[in-house]
C-alpha cells in the first residue's frame, strides 16, 4: 500500500459526493465496466470524480488493499466504498442508487 | 481457469449454490456467474459479492481470471427474476 495513494483517495472520497476509480477516463474508458459505470452517472446527471487506476500500479495496489477488492472499477459515493461496475448497475436498477445520491 | 474449475470454486466456498458460468471473451480469463442460493438472503449487495469474489482473489492477482462479473440472488429472488431474464436469452 502507498501512503501517498491512501491519503490521496480519503481526501478525493471525502470531499466528493462520487468518485470513480476506472481504467482509462470517462471520455476514454480502456475497459467496459468502467464505461458502464460513467454511463449510469452521466444518465443521472451527478458530477463524479474519476482516477485511472492505470496511471500507477501503486494506485490499483493501494484501492485493492483498502477495499480488499481487487479488480476495476471501484466507486465511493458519500466517502464510502460501494463496489464495482456490477454493484452500481444493480443499484441503478434498483433506484438504491438514485435514493444513496439523494436524488428521489 | 476453466468454466468447471470456476463452478468447483464457487461451490468450495457456497455449498448449496446454484451456479451457471459464461465464458464471455471466448477464452478462459472473462467470465460472468450466475450465483443462486440462501446465504445471500439478509446481505448487501457488497457483503454478497466479496463472498464470491473472495474465492478468486488469488486468480484475479496473477490475472488468471481476469473479469468477473456476477448476479447474486437468494431462491425466493430469483424465482421472481428469472422469468424476467428469460425474456432477453
Amino acid at each position: 500500500m502507498n501512503a501517498n495513494w491512501k491519503d490521496k483517495i480519503e481526501t478525493d472520497v471525502k470531499n466528493n459526493k462520487v468518485v470513480v476509480y476506472m481504467r482509462g477516463t470517462p471520455n476514454q474508458p480502456r475497459c467496459g465496466f468502467s464505461a458502464r459505470v460513467v454511463r449510469v452517472f452521466n444518465e443521472l446527471n451527478v458530477p463524479f470524480k474519476t482516477e485511472d487506476m492505470d496511471s500507477d500500479p501503486d494506485l490499483w495496489k493501494t484501492l485493492s488493499a483498502m477495499n480488499n477488492w481487487p479488480t476495476s472499477p471501484q466507486i465511493y459515493i458519500n466517502g464510502e466504498f460501494v463496489g464495482g461496475c456490477d454493484i452500481v448497475t444493480e443499484m441503478y436498477r434498483s433506484g438504491d442508487l438514485q435514493k444513496e445520491l439523494g436524488l428521489t | 481457469m476453466n468454466k468447471e474449475q470456476v463452478k468447483a470454486r464457487i461451490l468450495e466456498g457456497i455449498p448449496d449454490a446454484e451456479i451457471v458460468v459464461n465464458e464471455f471473451s471466448g477464452g478462459n480469463d472473462h467470465y460472468a456467474v450466475l450465483v443462486v442460493s440462501p446465504v445471500f438472503a439478509g446481505k448487501k449487495l457488497l457483503a454478497r459479492h466479496r463472498l464470491v469474489l473472495d474465492l478468486f482473489q488469488a486468480e484475479i492477482a496473477t490475472g488468471e481470471v481476469h473479469a468477473l462479473t456476477m448476479k447474486t440472488h437468494t431462491p425466493d429472488e430469483w424465482a421472481v427474476e428469472k422469468p424476467k431474464q428469460m425474456m432477453f436469452t
